[in-house]
């Protein structure tokens, strides 16, 4: 275990941003690519592995937005390590688990990151608060031009960006943005908008991807089409969409608490009092109530806490960010005591 | 509120996840999730499916795909003379072995990549120093863009002269 320092640094998508009411947590846009000719990591040998790793990472030193920034080989780290960094939403779960050489690289305010050898021998990331898929896409292009200009991307006129998966094939883009979706999800109206999301290219996923599960309400929409309209389409449709969704997460809200205003409010005061006392409680339980609580924060119940603390408290009370924080591995009831301490101290330190 | 197994325990476990684009809900005892391996061997484990899940649909879903052609050409001997991948390989990971796979498997992948994308031409970003990609490709990148916002705006005279444009470029490459 070695990353405990990461714990002290500013998350910079993590700040609320007010505009969507917390609804739309994060935008992220992740870009494929490879290098010419040297074989996809899944079929490379581990010379070549090492070779593209070498390329990418010279590559990365002589990028000014990258100066300082840590460059890490992940064979280098444990199990607990590799779960942090996934958690933190730097690295894919294939990432995490798998072999070979693979690497990461992190930029300023976890902002911008790049994986090294993962699917495709590289991975652009760039993450916003908010809905600012556009904003985290400025980011991404600038340091993708200045990467294409020192390594020789896979690339066809016709078909575009070639990579390992034909999934990506193109624009090798895909834009998500994380969005908290309670109310659907109460009025059991969410099934109806993952449907047709699905009928017009979109997908929603778990709260790490591809996958991987859904928990406290949290959704992942993306595009799956990356081949046909170019990036900004791509990113403007997804924009129109989310906006879609966030309405009606809007309407669902607002007739809930017009129908069902004493239930809903049980229901977020319940799950305060939980947080606030319980002295043993898992992540998904977590979870669950921290996503109740950001409702109570969104119909101004007076909760004594606010946007920003529940945002941490996601990151903070994750099973490998539990252990990093004391420095040692931790049997999972062990963590769900510690969780529940972490979260009393940061809800009582907001009075 | 009683575990949805057994009917007889308080259920604790609260989970929900997405199954055929349906999100379920699940609430269960403890005893039951733990036989459903819902809660344990170790619950941060249980958050994820795993990567072998979501390959494994994504694969059902490309073979699932590829089966029309795949029938019709059972079987395709090439190998990728830059990586050595064969298509059978492709079939089984469901990845490429390299960039020069798309060459050598042109003719299996341009259907899959339409069935997948509705659309075998590129309209994105092109690479600035891209060796082998001239002026001409970033023209005809241009003009296909163009071509898609004149059919957008339902210009359609205007759509035929682009559209000509385009394969006169074509034609010369």
């Amino acid at each position: 275990m070695q990353l405990q320092n990461m714990l002290k640094q500013k998350i910079g998508w993590l700040e609320s941003k007010g505009d969507s009411g917390g609804i739309a947590i994060s935008s992220r846009i992740r870009v494929a690519r490879n290098l010419n000719r040297i074989p996809f990591p899944q079929k490379a040998s581990r010379g070549e592995q090492e070779e593209s790793f070498k390329k990418i990472k010279a590559a990365c030193e002589q990028i000014a937005y990258f100066k300082g920034a840590p460059i890490l080989n992940l064979q280098e780290f444990d199990r607990v390590d590799r779960q942090f960094l996934l958690e933190r939403h730097l690295i894919s779960y294939e990432h995490s688990r798998g072999d070979g050489v693979r690497g990461l690289v992190i930029g300023d305010k976890e902002l911008l990151s790049l994986m090294i050898n993962e699917e495709d021998h590289l991975r652009l990331q760039g993450i916003q608060p908010g809905l600012e898929l556009q904003q985290a896409w400025d980011i991404l292009k600038q340091i993708d031009e200045q990467m294409d200009k020192k390594v020789d991307y896979a690339f066809s006129p016709d078909i575009g960006y070639l990579t390992a998966c034909p999934t990506n094939t193109g624009t090798g883009m895909r834009a998500s943005v994380l969005m908290h979706l309670p109310a659907l999800v109460m009025n059991e109206e969410i099934n109806k908008v993952l449907q047709a999301l699905n009928k017009i290219g979109m997908v929603a996923r778990g709260l790490y991807g591809e996958g991987t599960k859904v928990m406290g309400d949290l959704f992942q929409i993306s595009n799956q089409v990356t081949l046909g309209p170019n990036e900004e389409g791509i990113i403007d449709n997804l924009e129109r969409v989310v906006k879609q969704v966030i309405n009606y997460e809007i309407k669902g809200r607002k007739t809930l608490f017009k129908e069902n205003k004493e239930k809903v409010m049980d229901v977020v005061y319940r799950a305060y009092g939980v947080l606030m006392n319980a002295r043993q409680i898992s992540f998904a339980e977590t979870m669950e109530f921290l996503s109740k609580v950001r409702l109570g924060i969104y119909f101004d119940l007076h909760l004594n806490t606010k946007l920003d603390i529940l945002n941490e408290l996601t990151i903070l009370t994750q099973p490998a960010h539990l252990q990093e924080s004391v420095g040692k591995e931790l049997t999972p009831s062990k963590r769900d005591f510690i969780r529940a301490d972490m979260i009393r101290r940061k809800l009582k330190s907001e009075k | 509120m009683l575990c949805d197994e057994c009917k007889k325990n308080e259920a604790t476990i609260h989970f929900t996840q997405i199954l055929d684009n349906k999100v379920t809900k699940s609430h269960l005892c403890q005893e039951c999730a733990k036989d459903k391996g819902v809660l344990f061997p170790s619950l941060d484990e249980a958050l994820f499916e795993g990567p072998h899940l979501a390959l494994a649909s994504l694969l059902a879903g490309l073979s699932d795909i590829a089966t029309p052609y795949a029938l019709e050409k059972p079987k395709v001997a090439r190998k990728c003379p830059n990586c050595k991948a064969t298509y059978a390989d492709f079939r089984e990971s469901g990845r490429l072995g390299c960039s020069e796979c798309y060459r050598t498997f042109n003719k299996e992948l341009m259907p899959l990549l339409r069935r997948l994308h509705g659309s075998v031409r590129h309209t994105g970003r092109v690479p600035l120093k891209k060796v082998g990609v001239g002026r001409k490709a970033k023209e005809i990148i241009e003009l296909r863009r163009e071509l898609q916002r004149a059919i957008d705006k339902e210009e359609y005279e205007k759509a035929a002269v682009i559209r000509d444009k385009i394969k006169g470029l074509e034609k010369k490459k």
